[in-house]
């Protein structure tokens, strides 16, 4: 499938409007899902970080 | 809602006299109006007694949501897990977004929240690439009113940064 990005764009603006009409309380849920999702991410990229790393010379 | 909770504790702090007026600007309060953006914080913009002080303290701010069980973390405050930023008015724009800012009522809770011409103004004003985003979509969404907005740039001295932000968005598809 080729990539379009009129397509995008439209997808896109639908998105926008189709979000400006969402109840608030919903678009403040997900806002607090969003930052969930940010801090998790955040949380396995620092274990990652921590993980202990094979030692090169062995 | 944890949001719904700080919602509730601004409300306390201006019930209780800690804070004479405040209003919800930032990600969260253009969520209000446009799509939800991911945020890491709550911006909280406050008006308080200055008359006792030439400096602006956000003190008495600290001490009472520390009493009640917020955390300070660097120039946040910890309210329900979520970073709470509390931001003096210090320029004519923010003063004047704070005397206009909209009552809302979400799930049962009130809260202030800026009005979206002004959150736009401070948009332009601040002029970060998110911000210029943030801007974008103001402007698309149906209940932006633009003749307001354009009176806010022209009061609050905006207009050669609106002009620069409209020749950008003139570049773009």
């Amino acid at each position: 499938m080729r990539f379009s990005m009129d397509e995008a764009l439209r997808v896109k603006r639908a998105s926008r409007v189709a979000m400006t009409a969402t109840p608030i309380a919903e678009k403040l849920r997900i806002l607090e899902r969003l930052r969930e999702r940010d801090r998790a991410i955040g949380r396995a990229v620092i274990a990652l970080e921590q993980r202990p790393t094979r030692d090169a010379s062995s | 809602m944890a949001l719904l909770d700080i919602f509730a504790e601004l409300e306390a702090a201006v019930a209780d006299g800690i804070v004479g007026r405040y209003a919800v600007g930032g990600a969260v309060g253009a969520t209000f109006y446009i799509e939800p953006a991911a945020t890491q914080d709550v911006d909280v913009f406050v008006v308080f007694d200055q008359s006792a002080s030439l400096f602006v303290s956000l003190a008495p701010i600290y001490d009472y949501f520390t009493d009640r069980g917020a955390v300070v973390q660097n120039e946040h405050l910890v309210i329900a897990d979520w970073p709470v930023q509390f931001l003096p008015a210090t320029t004519p724009l923010v003063d004047d977004a704070l005397v206009h800012a909209v009552r809302m009522t979400v799930d049962g809770q009130a809260v202030a929240v800026l009005s979206q011409e002004h959150l736009a103004a401070i948009a332009l004003e601040t002029g970060r690439l998110k911000d210029k985003i943030r801007l974008s979509q103001f402007l698309a969404s149906g209940t932006f009113e633009r003749l307001r907005f354009g009176a806010l740039t022209e009061r609050f001295g905006l207009t050669e940064k609106w002009a620069r932000f409209v020749a950008l968005m003139e570049d773009q598809p």
